[in-house]
């Protein structure tokens, strides 16, 4: 039996001796969150290398305005600064319902600017929504009101069988003389979602972008080139004229699918420039103080090595609605694409 | 989640009871170290990880969860497969906002040899190896931060069998992965290979991309203390404590501790 103690002995040992072996290296103090975070950007983010920022001099500009007396309030502020020189809708910070984006100073007048109820009331015939919980979480369809014109919106980069979904859409607006497709106030989504949907507008396969993933502590350390094509879908094709409106809120996916469309010659991009926050995120990162933050970790490439994040997808056709136009039901983008389809094509 | 493992703890406790009662008097119990068995357990842990990719703050997951076991005992070998589910919640203590979802599977298939006397005593000593898997998952907010830890290891394994009598039992084993396979996320927790395995069910790359290493990058130990009580000739009760050490030597390393506690109803076949 003394062994058996012994044994009961050893796990006992076991399960009292290692329960302390974990510990919160990091304390909630000012300096620690602020180290944090600025280390957590700093050996992590693609942007710093890809619009080729001073990370240090930010440093050295607000790790000074940290003490021991810095208020949440306080320290929320000098985090917002921080970011603001990356201006990319991807680097967040977020603290409960509260966020702060960086760059995201033209966002606001785009949501106000926008809304699928004036849409929906003055501009179509009909609208149709595929099933929020088991197709797509906003992605609608349906035909300009008295026009053989179509109409898209997809406000989610995100959904189930995308190219199901659009060859359903196919089937009841293929035989339009155009598209307007919609993806202004979309928040974006998965790539994979936006090259789906927009195989079916694809003359041929084409090179679309190109990606790096920081994959080290160096500012330029990238693992190599991965390469995305849009696939033409053979079977259920749209080649005529398909305007594609944007917005400064068009962000991530919803510049993906604007990318995929603009390979191809019958697509105009319409309305103001996109967000400029192209490539993928970092998973959420947690601070001692209960916040957390995110940053792109890739950076992406036009196939002629031009890099897509920063200025955004600046339209072929510019055009603003404003907040006033939406309180009078109207919306500028939606005429000025229906006046270029007549212009440009004579479809009326 | 909860109550429905109270009750399945209930239904074993019950079940096995009721076999002891119905067939204590006709039953004249084998050798205890000559059986083979197949068994069914329900399992709860307490833990805590730490996982630098994943966040700076530690974690203490509780999970629930139920196991198959298969084991075959003989004087000159120990044979034993064992292949566990569980999920729950990884609790961070100081904000309840950042809890995740934690899921993990582990698998292990067991040959030891008989290195003691046994006829001549209670003890038995079998020393051999062990090849195990173990896959965890940590998902906040439908994967907003997610994390995940795949080893194949092969293990050193050492297990003591003691016999109080014909109806009680003990075991205690010890196991040390001594090869590994290690598959963490990649630096920045993920890239498009990571992302294009994932969307296209690569699950053989998805569990196999890793890092060959042995302990100078992966420390981990398995202390398994077990109690076998034989209710009849045909069933038989396990109720286990196992402690678990694991530490990867990685830029982004991770921790994790689990206690684990489970009981089972075994069928002698």
């Amino acid at each position: 039996m003394s062994k058996i103690r012994c044994s009961i002995i050893l796990c006992l040992f076991a399960y009292s001796c290692n329960d302390s072996t974990i510990d919160n290296d990091f304390e909630n103090s000012p300096f620690q969150n602020f180290d944090l975070f600025w280390g957590g950007i700093d050996s992590h983010s693609s942007m710093i290398y890809a619009k080729s920022i001073n990370w240090d001099s930010i440093y050295s500009v607000y790790r000074p305005l940290v003490n021991d007396d810095t208020d949440s309030e306080e320290l929320w502020l000098i985090f917002s600064d921080m970011i603001e020189v990356f201006d990319d809708e991807h680097t967040v910070i977020f603290s409960g319902d509260r966020a702060y984006v960086s760059g995201s100073h033209r966002i606001d007048d785009a949501i106000n600017s926008f809304s699928k109820e004036v849409i929906r009331d003055n501009y179509l015939d009909y609208i149709k929504d595929f099933d929020v919980m088991n197709e797509a979480p906003d992605f609608s369809y349906g035909k300009i009101k008295n026009k053989n014109i179509g109409y898209i919106y997809i406000g989610d980069t995100d959904g189930n069988n995308p190219s199901l979904l659009m060859d359903r859409v196919l089937e009841e607006i293929g035989d339009t003389k155009a598209i307007i497709f919609d993806v202004r106030n979309n928040g974006g989504g998965l790539g994979s979602f936006a090259e789906a949907v927009t195989d079916h507008f694809a003359e041929e396969t084409r090179l679309a972008y190109s990606t790096q993933t920081r994959d080290g502590l160096a500012y330029n350390d990238f693992d190599k080139l991965t390469e995305f094509y849009n696939t033409s879908d053979e079977i259920n094709q749209y080649l005529k004229p398909v305007i594609v409106l944007t917005d400064a809120r068009s962000v991530s996916g919803a510049e993906n699918m604007v990318v995929f469309l603009k390979l191809n010659s019958q697509v105009t991009q319409l309305g103001d420039t996109t967000a400029g926050a192209f490539s993928s995120l970092s998973n959420r990162r947690f601070l001692p103080n209960g916040w957390n933050y995110r940053y792109p970790v890739q950076i992406s490439y036009s196939p002629e090595g031009i890099f897509l994040d920063g200025d955004g997808l600046i339209p072929d056709v510019y055009s603003k609605n404003t907040p006033s136009n939406v309180g009078i039901g109207k919306d500028q983008n939606i005429e000025d694409a229906l006046l270029f389809l007549f212009n440009e094509y004579g479809i009326d | 989640m909860k109550h429905d493992f109270t009750l399945l703890l209930a239904i074993v406790t019950f079940i096995a009871f009721e076999i002891r009662g119905v067939a204590q008097e006709s039953d004249s119990p084998s050798n205890a170290f000559s059986t083979t068995q197949i068994g069914m357990y329900a399992v709860g842990t307490s833990e805590m990880f730490k996982d630098i990719s994943y966040s700076p703050l530690k974690y203490l997951p509780e999970t629930k969860g139920i196991g198959l076991y298969f084991s075959r005992l003989s004087k000159s070998h120990y044979l034993a497969s064992d292949l566990q589910y569980r999920t729950g919640l990884a609790r961070q203590p100081e904000f309840s906002e950042f809890s995740s979802d934690y899921l993990t599977t582990h698998l292990r298939f067991k040959y030891l040899w008989r290195v003691n006397n046994f006829t001549r005593g209670k003890f038995g000593l079998f020393l051999g190896s062990q090849y195990q898997f173990q896959f965890m998952l940590t998902d906040w907010m439908n994967l907003e931060a997610f994390t995940f830890m795949v080893s194949h290891s092969l293990d050193l394994s050492g297990q003591l069998f003691y016999s109080i009598n014909d109806a009680h039992s003990f075991s205690l084993s010890l196991d040390v992965p001594t090869i590994h396979l290690l598959i963490r996320p990649p630096y920045n927790s993920h890239n498009e290979r990571l992302i294009q395995d994932f969307e296209n069910n690569r699950w053989g790359s998805l569990l196999t991309n890793g890092d060959v290493g042995t302990l100078n990058k992966y420390i981990e130990y398995d202390i398994n203390l077990s109690y076998t009580w034989r209710l009849n000739k045909r069933w038989l009760l396990d109720l286990r404590y196992e402690n678990s050490y694991i530490e990867t030597k990685e830029r982004n390393s991770i921790i994790l501790i689990q206690h684990s506690f489970r009981l089972g109803l075994n069928l002698n076949l």
